[in-house]
C-alpha cells in the first residue's frame, strides 16, 4: 500500500475468521486504518488482492454524526442501500433488522433521539447498530474507544466481544494495547510494514513493542483478570 | 443496557418527540408548503397589469376552450409562465439539496459544477452570432451540461479530495466562461449587449407552453432520478468513507448525483437564465423545517423552491410596471440579506 512515494506496507497476509475478535495495534502511520479500508474494499491496494466475504461493514465510531440523525435512521441507511431500487417504502424485514440491531447494542430506548442529544458512548453504539443492520459477516471498526471514558471503553469492548461470540468476525484498529490484550482473541501488530499475528501473550512482547513504538514499553499481568497490561515509559 | 454515568445533562421538561410524532410534523410541513404553493400560484395568476379575479381564474381553468381577454391572459400568458416558474424553483431547490448533501456543505449551490457559467457563455455566443432566439435555450442547455461534464472529468480520479477538486475546477471554469462572456459583450456592441445582459439577469418574460413542456419534462426526469438517489444521498451525508463502509459505491453515486443535479440545473437555466440564490436559500429554509434527511428535504425543497420563484416572478412583473425587474436581480436583493443571516447561524447538515 503506497501513498505517493511513501510505502506503508508490503505483502501482508491477513486472515480473519468468523466468530472472533481481532485487534490491530501499532504506532501512528503504521497503516492500521489503511489496512481496514483495504480489507473492507473501500480503498484499493496499490498492489495485491483481497479475498473477502460477501458483506463487510467498516465504521469509524468517533466520526461526527449530523445533529438531527437518530440511531434508528442511521441504522436504516445501510439496509436501504442494499434494497432493490424499485422498492420505494421501507419493507417490514428491514424495519425488523434495524430494531434487532438497535436492541443488540442496547439503544432501543434511545432509538429516536437526535444525535445532538446522545452521549459519545451512545453515538459509538449507534454506529455499531448501523454496521450490524447490514447483516454483515464481518465488522471492521476504526478506533472504537476514542473520546470515551474508561467505563464506556469497557462497555464497548465487552459488546464487541459478545458480537464476536455471536458469529461475526470483528476486526478493530485500536491504540490501547491493554484493552486489546484484555478483550481480543488475537492481535496483529502492524509496524514498519510488517505484521505479526497471534495470541495476545505471543504478540505483546515487551521487546517487540518497544521496537515497534520507539518508546520503552513494559508488560505486566493484571492480578485479578490475568490479562496483559502494557505500560509505556 | 442503560448507562447513566457520562451521559450529557439534558433539560427534559417533557417527553422527547417520538419517531411517529416527528414524522407527523414533517408530513404536516409538506402539506403546508403544498398549500402555500397553491396560494402563491393563485395570487400570481391574479396579479398583473390586467387584474383577473379569482373566480374568473377558476372558471378559465375549468373551461380551457373559452374566449375573452381574461381567459387569454390566464391561459396563454400567465398560466404557462407561472407553471414554468414553479418548475424552475422546484428544480433549483432539488438540485441545491442534492449537492449540499453530496458536499456536506450548506454553502453549495447548483451552479457549483459550472452549469450557469457554461450556459451563459453558450447563450452569449448564440445571441452574438445572431442565432434565432428560439434556439438559445437549447444552446444554453448544451453549454451548461458541457461545462458540468468538463468540470466533472477534470476533477475525477482518486476519491480522496474529489469534492475539493470539483469545487476548484468549477471555480476555474466559471471564471474562464465569465471572462469570455465579458469579451463578447465588449466586442459586439450595445444592441447585442442588452439582449445578452437581459438573458443573463434571468427572467421568464415571453415564456409559453412550449418552454413549459421542456421544463416539465426535465424536471420530471430529474425528480424521478433524485427519488432513486435519496438512499445514496442519505448515506453520503455521513461522509464518503462512512458511506463506503456501509456498502455504497461512492464514486458511482457521486457521478449519478452530479449528473442528475447538472441536468436539472441546466434545464432551469436554459429556460429562465441565471437565477441565483434559490438553490442555496431554499434547501436551508427547508432543512430548518423538516431536518436534513433527504426523504423529506427533497420534496420540501421542491415545494418551497417552486413557491419562492412563483412569488418572485409575480413581483418581478408587478413591482415596476410596465417594465419587468429581471428575476435574477430581484432574487439577489432578497437572497443577499438571507445569505448574510444564515452565514452567521450555520445549520449542521
Amino acid at each position: 500500500m503506497r501513498y505517493g512515494q511513501r510505502r506503508v506496507f508490503d505483502a501482508l497476509d491477513v486472515d480473519v475468521q468468523g466468530g472472533s475478535l481481532r485487534a490491530i495495534v501499532g504506532p501512528n502511520g503504521a497503516g492500521k486504518s489503511s489496512l481496514l479500508r483495504v480489507l473492507a474494499g473501500v480503498q484499493t491496494p496499490s498492489a495485491g488482492s483481497v479475498t473477502r466475504a460477501k458483506r463487510i461493514s467498516l465504521i469509524s465510531p468517533s466520526s461526527r454524526l449530523p445533529a438531527d440523525v437518530t440511531p434508528r435512521e442511521l441504522a436504516g441507511y445501510g439496509p436501504a442501500l442494499h434494497r432493490p431500487w424499485w422498492r420505494l417504502g421501507v419493507p417490514d424485514e428491514e424495519r425488523a433488522l434495524v430494531d434487532a440491531a438497535l436492541a443488540r447494542v442496547g439503544l432501543s430506548d434511545r432509538a429516536d433521539d437526535a444525535a445532538a442529544d446522545l452521549s459519545d458512548g451512545e453515538v459509538q453504539r449507534a454506529w455499531l447498530a448501523a454496521a450490524l443492520a447490514t447483516s454483515p459477516s464481518a465488522v471492521l471498526i476504526d478506533e472504537p474507544t476514542t473520546h470515551l471514558d474508561l467505563r464506556y471503553q469497557i462497555e464497548v469492548m465487552t459488546m464487541l466481544c459478545e458480537l464476536a461470540r455471536g458469529g461475526i468476525a470483528i476486526v478493530t484498529a485500536i491504540h490501547d494495547l491493554t484493552l486489546a490484550a484484555r478483550f481480543a482473541d488475537s492481535i496483529s501488530l502492524l509496524a514498519a510494514g510488517f505484521i505479526v499475528t497471534g495470541a495476545p501473550e505471543a504478540v505483546l512482547d515487551a521487546t517487540a513493542l518497544t521496537r515497534a513504538f520507539g518508546v520503552r514499553i513494559t508488560t505486566h499481568r493484571d492480578p485479578i483478570g490475568g490479562f496483559i497490561v502494557c505500560l509505556a515509559g | 443496557m442503560a448507562s447513566v454515568v457520562g451521559r450529557q445533562v439534558v433539560d427534559r421538561t417533557g417527553t422527547l418527540p417520538s419517531s411517529a410524532a416527528r414524522t407527523g410534523v414533517r408530513f404536516l410541513c409538506l402539506i403546508l408548503l403544498g398549500a402555500l404553493l397553491v396560494v402563491a400560484i393563485a395570487a400570481a395568476l391574479a396579479a398583473g397589469s390586467v387584474r383577473v379575479p379569482i373566480e374568473t381564474i377558476v372558471s378559465s381553468l375549468a373551461h380551457p376552450g373559452a374566449t375573452g381577454l381574461a381567459h387569454t391572459v390566464t391561459w396563454d400568458i400567465r398560466l404557462p409562465r407561472v407553471l414554468i416558474a414553479a418548475c424552475v424553483g422546484a428544480g433549483l431547490g432539488i438540485a441545491g439539496a442534492m449537492l449540499q448533501a453530496l458536499f456536506r456543505n450548506p454553502l453549495v449551490d447548483p451552479y457549483l459544477t459550472g452549469v450557469s457559467a457554461g450556459a451563459a457563455l453558450a447563450a452569449t455566443l448564440g445571441i452574438a452570432a445572431g442565432i434565432s432566439f428560439f434556439a438559445i435555450p437549447l444552446l444554453a442547455f448544451v453549454g451548461g451540461l458541457g461545462c458540468a461534464l468538463i468540470v466533472t472529468l477534470v476533477s475525477s480520479g482518486h476519491s480522496v479530495g474529489a469534492n475539493l477538486r470539483l469545487v476548484l475546477a468549477g471555480v476555474a471554469l466559471s471564471a474562464l466562461c465569465s471572462a469570455l462572456v465579458t469579451l463578447v459583450l465588449l466586442r459586439n456592441g450595445s444592441s447585442d449587449a442588452l439582449t445578452i445582459l437581459s438573458w443573463l439577469a434571468g427572467g421568464l418574460s415571453g415564456r409559453g407552453w412550449n418552454d413549459l413542456g421542456w421544463a416539465a419534462l426535465y424536471l420530471a426526469v430529474g425528480t424521478a432520478a433524485c427519488v432513486l438517489l435519496v438512499r445514496s444521498l442519505n448515506a453520503l451525508r455521513l461522509g464518503s468513507l462512512a458511506a463506503a463502509g456501509l456498502g455504497l459505491n461512492v464514486g458511482f453515486a457521486r457521478l449519478q448525483v452530479l449528473g442528475v443535479a447538472s441536468l436539472v440545473t441546466a434545464a432551469c437555466v436554459a429556460v429562465s437564465g441565471v437565477v441565483g440564490f434559490v438553490g442555496l436559500m431554499v434547501p436551508h429554509g427547508a432543512r430548518r423545517l423538516v431536518g436534513g434527511d433527504l426523504r423529506w428535504l427533497v420534496p420540501a425543497s421542491a415545494l418551497a423552491g417552486a413557491t419562492v420563484v412563483v412569488i418572485a416572478d409575480a413581483l418581478a412583473r408587478t413591482l415596476m410596471p410596465p417594465t419587468e425587474i429581471p428575476l435574477g436581480v430581484l432574487l439577489a436583493f432578497v437572497g443577499v440579506p438571507f445569505f448574510l443571516i444564515i452565514a452567521r447561524r450555520p445549520v449542521e447538515l
